[in-house]
């Protein structure tokens, strides 16, 4: 398999003399696969985002992206944080305009940036509320300008870290389907943190499951063999869905339990 | 009670502005400004009744609302008078005052921002400046009034110096505060998209900063006309200040509580126009 995005042998360290957070950790990404990053909370998969993402050094190991290794942050690696981190004084096109602006200061014209804006805010359907600002929209609407602003940076990897996690269930299962029809529309390669067993499969190629910590790792990986595209009503009965989801929850609940929770 | 008034507006927009909705939109403005307004009216009509009844009797050594009106209703009734010297209307003692305030405050604004902004982002400027600050930020404003006309050997720059000096330490140190708790979301927003120097400092730390520089502004506009009555006393000339000291001087006291009634009102609305030009530039995200 060629791997697009290589995560080779990271750990980190935090503070000298303290357990690692994360240990080992290694794993190959094809280009335009959609992986899930499962694991309980404190298990150190928001770290690992980040260190993909550039915003933390890993003490030992490395990232190579498109044969290139990674050592800060960029727009090739476009985050869709948590908590949306929408800048609260521009309006939602602003906030994509700021990052389109800084992406493509020299390689696109000004007019060729402001269609390019509007595109992606009509991909994730927002185009209408584009002169809100954040303050005014809902929280599943911040997340989509998100995902819009990342998407505009015309990132290698998009990094979703618990994009839909704030949301009600109605809601993401509607941002669910939006991210899905995009990832088969673009065929970007997706890197998602979550601690939803059904998002996990419903979204992604292969599910990363991760132990807890401290010196938290990968404990196994799932490759999700559904056909896309995938429909969730349809998938609800499926046995293959069934299986999957069962592995998953075998993995986080019988065999690595919450250490939180096991006390 | 804002979102009343959009649904109201709403309300009486939807099937082509029919008059009765219209009507019944400008009640419903009527009501909600008679709500709000009503309790005032009823308190000031006790406390000025009180204050009557109290002060109305020849032993008195305050004047009763009544004696205030006889006394100085020339005070109240024309502001812009000029008799020449400083026998002019409030409202010129009033100008005169605000004159120095805006000298001061602007330039303590300008310079304010700009010190807190380098404390905010330098760490040797924090441990440099920093101490000096906390301790200068507690001398009484008036204080360095001897030693401004010392320096300035004049009135009239030694009390606009005094307005500065006061309006000063608030603005750095909110704006320092501000510049260095940019949230950490719009930091890493800032980082993947490489945005460095001076866009990122434009782009993101101005305005992520913005509400905390207008609270200093607020408040450093608020010390600013505490000090200038005070400073003004000492330096005499046309102005508020000096206005109270003379009816001081002449026992005049009728004239001292007008004044004083007028120096509460400009002053809160001096809070008002810097707390309304903070929610115009912050685009509302500052309260």
């Amino acid at each position: 398999m060629s791997s697009f995005l290589e995560i080779s042998d990271v750990g980190i360290t935090f503070k000298k003399g303290t357990p690692a957070v994360l240990h080992k950790v290694d794993l190959h990404v094809a280009r335009g696969e959609y992986i899930a990053i499962i694991g309980h909370s404190g298990c150190g998969k928001s770290t690992l985002l980040n260190i993909v993402a550039g915003l933390t050094e890993a003490s030992i190991g490395g990232v190579v992206l498109d044969g290139r290794e990674i050592n800060s942050p960029g727009p090739d690696r476009a985050v869709v944080f948590q908590n949306h981190s929408l800048l609260p004084w521009l309006t939602c096109r602003e906030n994509v305009r700021l990052a389109v602006d800084q992406v493509f200061r020299n390689k696109k014209s000004h007019a060729e940036r402001d269609t390019w804006v509007d595109e992606n805010l009509d991909l994730v359907r927002m185009l209408p509320h584009a002169d809100k600002r954040p303050g005014e929209i809902s929280g599943g609407m911040k997340q989509r300008i998100g995902i819009a602003r990342a998407l505009a940076m015309q990132p290698k990897v998009l990094l979703l870290d618990e994009p839909f996690g704030a949301l009600d269930a109605l809601t993401r299962a509607h941002l669910q389907d939006q991210v899905m029809e995009i990832h088969h529309r673009l065929g970007t390669t997706i890197l998602m943190i979550t601690h939803d067993v059904d998002e996990a499969v419903l979204l992604s190629d292969r599910i990363v499951m991760m132990t807890n910590g401290p010196a938290a790792t990968i404990g196994e990986i799932l490759t999700v063999g559904l056909p896309r595209p995938r429909d969730r009503l349809a998938l609800a009965d499926d046995a293959r869905f069934i299986t999957a989801r069962a592995k998953v929850m075998a993995f986080l609940y019988a065999r690595h339990r919450n250490p939180a929770q096991a006390a | 009670m804002g979102t009343t008034v959009r649904q109201t507006i709403a309300a009486g927009e939807t099937p082509g502005f029919s008059p009765s909705a219209v009507l019944s939109w400008v009640g419903h403005r009527c009501w909600q400004m008679a709500r709000d307004a009503v309790p005032l009216v009823i308190m000031l009509v006790l406390i000025i009744g009180l204050w009557q009844i109290v002060a109305d009797r020849p032993t008195s050594a305050l004047p009763a609302p009544s004696k205030i009106w006889t006394d100085s209703h020339d005070l109240i009734l024309h502001p812009f008078y000029d008799h020449g010297g400083l026998d002019k209307g409030l409202g010129l003692h009033l100008f005169a005052s605000l004159k120095r305030v805006a000298l001061g405050f602007a330039l303590s604004a300008i310079v304010g921002v700009a010190l807190g902004m380098l404390v905010g982002t330098s760490t040797i400027a924090t441990r440099g400046l920093d101490p000096i600050f906390q301790v200068l930020r507690t001398v009484p404003p008036l204080a360095w009034l001897p030693l401004a006309l010392a320096g300035f050997r004049e009135a009239q720059p030694s009390a606009i110096f005094v307005i500065f000096i006061t309006a000063i330490w608030p603005v750095i140190i909110n704006t320092a505060v501000g510049v260095r708790n940019v949230p950490q979301d719009y930091r890493n927003v800032a980082r993947v998209i490489r945005l460095r120097g001076l866009g990122y400092f434009t782009k993101i730390v101005l305005p992520s900063a913005a509400p905390y520089i207008f609270t200093g502004l607020r408040i450093g506009i608020g010390l600013s006309w505490l000090a200038i009555v005070a400073a003004e006393m000492l330096v005499g000339g046309v102005g508020i200040g000096f206005f109270i000291w003379g009816a001081w001087n002449s026992s005049n006291i009728s004239d001292i509580i007008v004044a004083l009634f007028y120096i509460g009102l400009v002053g809160f609305v001096l809070d008002r126009l810097v707390a309304l030009c903070g929610r115009i530039v912050t685009r509302g995200t500052s309260a």
